[in-house]
């Protein structure tokens, strides 16, 4: 299918989706935003814009990311052309009522004591872009504070950060603070950092340690997916 | 000259830039201006260690022009802390030229080295790795002090105190940096070299309280010891480093300045880390009136600092500083391997002999990225220093061969690398020597280094 859109250049479908991808790729937010209008304008489905189109470009990003072929400013840049896009695309979306589920709610922070959060930073948009709906609460954050906006957002992924050994102790902290309030069954507590080791995860009782902000992003996919399955999510 | 009490007004005053903005709309654009007017290009992938005194003099005026078109962040007023390029340039001019620091026949000076110096090194042993005990911090940094190569010492962190986990803003942080400093004293006294300086501050506390608490002469730390103050990443300055820097200048403390660019993060690739690493070294007697740098650089996915890639983007950094500028600083490297391994032997000499040609001073390196409880041996530190001595005056051409060699022995390990044994394990406790088996990797490794080319002394 294909139709003329507003500044008078005829693009099929197929040349929009590759577009969107390239527009990624290219780390060119303005002509992410136009050709997803074009693309809802000419009637392509918003979820399929998503898909085929914009996921695909994050996808080869966070290969380059990972294989160090591009670096921090340039995966900003990509995630920048995405969330521009969802924030044309998710009232679409709403509105429809289709509504592509979001893969999850998540809250995160740079514990107690700690002002590091370029980690925990990257951690949170890579987690925006699979799709998760992020509350980052900065840095130094009281335990009090990850319980109030888990309440508030019903998120199931708590993502704790700390560049310290002085605050790794904070990560237990939280996770204390949820026990207390009979909050920790329900949801998967995550932590990450510079000093914070897999030993250390499972000495706080902690549910999962991501060495990278990427592993971090997977293993929170992999454990919505079990909390949906429990019926937990 | 722009005073302390000034780079804090300007704090409090300067352009108001949101945090994101700082990175992206300033640091990242002003960074690559500086690449591309200078016309910076990384050497080759097989020159570890490069030897173009032109491209070190370019990434220097690189580096300039990248701090005074981006100033320095403070988070906690989201205003830009900017400076002149006169103002930049007055302070490199009166920019110290050497550190005093220690006491009695301890004391000596930290000296700016230039690249192929045949100066030996400042060689500063320790780690501020975390231990399980006292006893186990105790028996390690005696071990750090009897290496007779050592000009200075870094005390552990203390990870608990009577059974309490030490936890920042507690009280617990606050006697874990007092109780740190005597058991290091201590320690130093029974090796019988009390007036070693012990520069890296307080691992055990990062705190403005920390470093108020052991301002005590009685059982804290001298204005001869070195006070270590920690950046932020990249370039920010919070009020918590700002605070800290307001009392040990008043105290009279020589204060250092710690940074490094981290490869792969907000200063991109290698010429990126290079001008970075560059700007710090330079910066500090600006922002924090600093005596001596400690430069550490990072990867940002493996969190070593023996990736191939680090290590030219130091060498570049240091090269750059060390020919332009006189200024005393070192280069602290993180291995991937952990102790008693041979990986860690030849990422260990890789780094220190990176730094030692490229006109740095040195501090041992920290095993298994610096995180493992009780990981880590004086033999090591022992060794690093042996090859920071046997590698003052080498080329770096030589070097760069080297390094080649070594780089193809742990390169491919660098993502999955042996975690190795604890202090305790490889280490009589008591008697403080090695077991046999911790000191024969010690001595293959030597051998080894010596078969490469590397005139290593002793057994």
């Amino acid at each position: 299918m294909g139709s003329r859109c507003g500044e008078g250049n005829l693009l099929t479908d197929a040349e929009i989706l590759e577009g969107l991808r390239q527009a990624v790729l290219d780390y060119d937010h303005e002509a992410g935003t136009r050709l997803v209008r074009q693309g809802l304008d000419q009637g392509i489905p918003p979820l399929r814009l998503i898909d085929e189109g914009l996921s695909r470009g994050i996808a080869v990003i966070g290969a380059k990311f990972q294989a160090m072929e591009i670096f921090l400013p340039e995966l900003m840049m990509a995630a920048k052309v995405f969330l521009e896009a969802m924030k044309i695309l998710e009232p679409v979306i709403l509105a429809s009522g289709q509504g592509k589920q979001k893969r999850g709610v998540a809250v995160i922070g740079t514990v107690k004591g700690d002002v590091h959060s370029i980690g925990k930073d990257l951690f949170g948009t890579l987690l925006k872009v699979a799709g998760f709906e992020v509350h980052n609460l900065g840095v130094n954050v009281h335990p009090g504070k990850f319980i109030e906006k888990v309440e508030e957002t019903g998120a199931q992924i708590v993502g704790l950060s700390a560049l310290m050994t002085t605050t790794m102790p904070s990560m237990r902290e939280v996770i204390e603070f949820f026990e207390a309030r009979g909050l920790r069954e329900k949801h998967t507590i995550m932590i990450g950092g510079g000093p914070v080791t897999e030993a250390y995860c499972r000495k706080i009782t902690a549910d999962a340690y991501g060495e990278t902000a990427q592993d971090g992003v997977d293993l929170a996919i992999k454990f919505v997916g079990q909390m949906r399955a429990a019926g937990r999510g | 000259m722009v005073s302390f009490l000034e780079i804090c007004r300007r704090a409090a005053t300067g352009p108001i830039v949101a945090p994101d903005d700082f990175d992206m709309e300033r640091f990242v654009p002003s960074l690559r201006n500086a690449i591309k007017k200078h016309g910076l290009e990384a050497p080759p992938k097989d020159v570890i260690v490069p030897w173009d005194d032109d491209l070190a003099d370019r990434i220097y005026l690189a580096a300039k022009d990248f701090l005074v078109d981006t100033g320095c962040y403070c988070p906690d007023t989201n205003r830009v802390i900017v400076f002149t390029r006169e103002e930049l340039e007055e302070s490199i001019h009166h920019a110290p030229t050497q550190c005093p620091l220690g006491e009695g026949k301890e004391a000596g000076f930290m000296r700016p080295r230039r690249p192929e110096d045949p100066q030996i090194p400042w060689c500063h042993v320790g780690g501020g790795i975390p231990v399980s005990s006292d006893e186990i911090a105790s028996a390690v940094v005696e071990g750090y002090a009897r290496i007779p190569h050592a000009d200075s010492m870094s005390i552990p962190a203390l990870t608990q105190l009577r059974g309490m986990p030490v936890q920042a803003g507690a009280p617990s942080e606050i006697y874990a940096a007092i109780q740190s400093v005597r058991m290091g004293r201590d320690s130093m006294r029974r090796a019988g070299r009390p007036g070693l300086p012990i520069i890296n501050l307080l691992s055990s506390s990062a705190s403005p309280m920390g470093v108020l608490a052991v301002t005590n002469r009685e059982y804290g730390l001298r204005p001869s010891d070195g006070w270590l103050i920690v950046s932020l990443s990249e370039l920010k300055l919070d009020y918590n480093v700002l605070n800290k820097t307001a009392a040990i200048l008043s105290f009279g403390g020589n204060v250092g300045f710690a940074a490094g660019a981290i490869y792969g993060g907000f200063a991109g690739g290698v010429m990126g880390c290079a001008v970075l690493n560059a700007a710090y070294i330079m910066v500090g007697p600006l922002l924090v009136g600093a005596t001596y740098h400690l430069l550490y650089s990072l990867h940002i996915a493996q969190s070593n600092s023996t990736a191939r890639e680090v290590l030219t983007s130091v060498a570049l950094g240091c090269q750059a500083v060390s020919r332009n500028m006189p200024f005393p600083y070192f280069d602290l490297g993180y291995t991937a391997a952990g102790t008693a391994t041979p990986q860690l032997y030849w990422e260990s000499a890789a780094r220190i002999m990176t730094d030692v040609v490229s006109g740095a001073n040195i501090e041992t390196v920290h095993p298994a990225k610096g995180i493992l409880l009780d990981n880590y041996s004086p033999m090591e530190m022992l060794f690093d220093c042996e090859v920071a001595h046997a590698a003052a005056g080498m080329t770096r051409r030589d070097a760069n061969e080297i390094v080649k060699a070594l780089l193809a022995k742990y390169e491919p390990h660098l993502k999955n690398p042996p975690e190795g044994q604890r202090f305790q394990d490889c280490f009589n406790v008591d008697t403080l020597e090695p077991t046999p088996q911790h000191y024969e990797v010690y001595t293959n490794a030597k051998a080894e280094l010596r078969q490469l080319g590397l005139p290593l002394r002793g057994g």
